[in-house]
């Protein structure tokens, strides 16, 4: 603190006390530069703007982009986005997506998933977790915003549904989905088989395919499919770093991989319509809190028990390991590129036998048992610190007795020792959808597919005869801004299930 | 008859004095608290405040002098309107419509003297001119030139579309 004394100042005709004494003031927040520029307390401002507002005021200049994402000003105050911003900010829409952040000791195996953010918590135990997330070092100069922006692009990455398929060679494995919906439409939309377009020949395509419109080829059987433009565009990275390209991709270690040439069958469910070319995870997605150079993050299945036994702040996977994904980058399973077993086998669980007689029974029950619920998780395999969970449902399982759904696909395996190729059919036996409303056990949208406005949730009076409303009222998300009531038959195109 | 407040003198960078009655200076927390550690002490007090420019200081007594009579109501966070007429009463809409350089002067000077209300009015304010614009729009309202290079630029917006797509 300078000295300020400052030399004694009288008012002459002034009633009152005079002075006597002078005080020192504190230290001064000192801004020479132009105060629009350089300001020191973006933190204050932030605290009345939405996250979407503080990203477009960091595309203004430098200056501010850097102010607004210090962590810590020269003088070792906050001056940047504090950390209770972004937490407001990242819970905010983890519950908007019903996404669970778990930190601390997550394995793979049947121990304890330490949760602890559960949406029943109350908001400051939540909140606070989060803060330690965010706030936990972990050896980079990262600060709390950059981490929150990484666990949000994996959170990107979390898909809004999951086929559970199986093969003879890799097992149960999970395979993201996603939806095919074209959202230019004001009109709730049935896809079916006839609303696209089967074309034979690449200059087919071309002249079917109007501006934008992509193309998806199934080599197979040389056939391209017009398809209806997916949810978020057809210009993300999705379309880089499909499925298909990282499953062609080489390891470094030279194990097994699964590549795909064909798509014999789109998977084309009656009204259904999905995406062959399927996105997964980049190769340069990180998990936030190792950021390990290598591909960790995992993207599985997870059954869990409804009713946890020690309290809220764990849940216990059940049954069986976490399934991996196709594509999960297997560096950490195996360097024995030579053994016959694929590296996958110890992750996944009841393989179907026989490719060519689908029996009901030696499909693995999706629900095997009714206390169980499942989640899809995203997690890291190498610092087991980290793992994003979205509460999800079931479908076409044992519940929804939907056989005949069950679609086969073919893949080619090959392995990089040798050339040979293998055809494996997989059958996918379920899908599993991420619930987002916040009513308790309903699974429908939290956001208007036609407007984007936040839904609430309906409840529907029984009869007068005293008797439950039908099966496709009981439930329902009403939109009060377009006045639109989402009947499970509709509300399947925000991506959630409606079986019933 | 009533008893004339004692008053006390505010001191600007540049050595003017401002004469205000106790009760609005001490909406400063930092008045307060300096006085406070002069209890003992009868005599008025001048409180130097050499990083609050006279033009400053004057609409800082201005805003307290009215928050007395008639106390600004609570800014909701985050702000649900861009207009501020719509978030607090006219008159404290009307005393933030000024020239921004000494708006962000006023956060400032509230920050360091510690004025709660006069701090929420003031960044509410410069958040209402960012919500809902573009980074363009933005540089216009506030007259700054964009000095990203395009590569810069290009990373921030794709961590920007991280949140975005969330």
């Amino acid at each position: 603190m300078g000295s300020n004394k400052k030399a004694r100042h009288e008012e002459p005709g002034k009633e009152g006390h005079r002075l006597m004494l002078v005080v020192e003031s504190p230290a001064p927040v000192v801004v020479e530069e132009d105060p629009i520029a350089v300001f020191p307390l973006w933190h204050l401002v932030v605290d009345f703007l939405d996250l979407v507002d503080v990203l477009q005021a960091r595309l203004v200049c430098r200056r501010w982009n850097s102010g607004l994402c210090q962590s810590t000003s020269a003088n070792g105050s906050s001056s940047g986005v504090s950390v209770q911003q972004c937490v407001r900010f990242l819970d905010a829409i983890l519950q908007r997506q019903n996404v669970v952040l778990a930190t601390g000791h997550v394995p793979t195996m049947d121990a304890h998933w330490t949760l602890g953010l559960l949406a029943s918590q109350p908001d400051w135990k939540r909140r606070e977790r989060l803060a330690s997330f965010l706030l936990e070092s972990d050896g980079s100069s990262r600060g709390h915003f950059d981490k929150m922006l990484l666990v949000l692009r994996v959170l990107q990455h979390l898909p809004s549904q999951m086929g559970i398929c199986y093969n003879s060679k890799w097992g149960r494995h999970a395979w993201a989905m996603q939806w095919n919906a074209n959202t230019h439409t004001s009109e709730p939309r049935i896809y079916h088989p006839s609303s696209f377009q089967v074309c034979t020949t690449q200059e087919d395509a071309t002249t079917a395919t109007s501006g934008d419109i992509p193309t998806v080829v199934a080599s197979g059987h040389a056939n391209l499919f017009q398809t209806t433009p997916a949810r978020h565009g057809p210009n993300n990275d999705y379309d880089i770093h499909n499925t298909l390209q990282i499953a062609k991709q080489k390891t470094e270690n030279g194990i097994h991989v699964v590549t795909e040439e064909t798509i014999q069958e789109r998977w084309d469910l009656n009204r259904y319509h999905h995406d062959p070319s399927l996105p997964n995870l980049p190769s340069d997605l990180r998990c936030p809190l190792c950021c390990s150079d290598r591909r960790t993050l995992q993207l599985s299945e997870f059954p869990y028990q409804s009713q946890p036994t020690n309290g809220d702040d764990f849940i216990t996977p059940l049954g069986y390991r976490t399934a991996n994904v196709l594509t999960l980058t297997p560096a950490e399973t195996t360097n024995d590129h030579s053994s016959s077993s694929p590296s996958y086998q110890e992750l996944a669980i009841p393989i179907i036998r026989s490719q060519d007689n689908l029996q009901s029974t030696t499909i693995p029950q999706l629900h095997p048992k009714p206390h169980l619920k499942h989640a899809m998780t995203l997690h890291c395999t190498h610092c087991r610190q980290f793992a994003l969970v979205a509460p999800a449902g079931m479908c076409w399982s044992s519940k929804f007795p939907c056989k005949s759904r069950s679609k086969t696909f073919s893949i080619h395996e090959s392995t990089t020792s040798s050339t040979s190729k293998t055809d494996i059919k997989t059958w996918m036996g379920g899908m599993l959808v991420r619930t987002r409303c916040s009513e308790r056990n309903c699974p429908r949208p939290v956001f208007c597919h036609e407007c984007s406005h936040a839904t609430s949730h309906a409840h529907y009076p029984t009869t007068q005869q005293q008797q439950p409303p039908p099966p496709q009222l009981q439930h329902s998300s009403r939109c009060d801004h377009c006045h639109l009531d989402y009947c499970p038959a509709h509300a399947w195109l925000s991506t959630v299930c409606h079986h019933w | 008859m009533d008893v004339e407040e004692s008053t006390i003198n505010l001191v600007s960078a540049e050595g003017d004095s401002s004469p205000v009655p106790l009760s609005v200076a001490k909406m400063s927390e930092l008045v307060r608290s300096m006085m406070d550690e002069e209890a003992e002490d009868d005599d008025v007090k001048e409180i130097p405040l050499p990083n609050v420019k006279s033009q400053v200081l004057h609409k800082v007594i201005e805003f307290c002098e009215h928050h007395l009579k008639e106390p600004m109501t609570e800014i909701e966070k985050p702000l649900k309107s861009n207009s501020m007429s719509d978030v607090v009463q006219k008159f404290y809409a009307d005393f933030v419509d000024i020239e921004q350089v000494l708006l962000f002067e006023l956060i400032l000077a509230a920050n360091y003297m510690d004025i709660k209300p006069l701090l929420d009015l003031t960044c509410a304010t410069v958040a209402s001119m960012i919500k809902g614009k573009t980074p363009e729009d933005i540089r216009t309202t506030f007259n700054i030139t964009n000095d990203f290079s395009p590569e810069e630029e290009a990373q921030v917006r794709e961590e920007n579309k991280w949140c975005e797509e969330a």
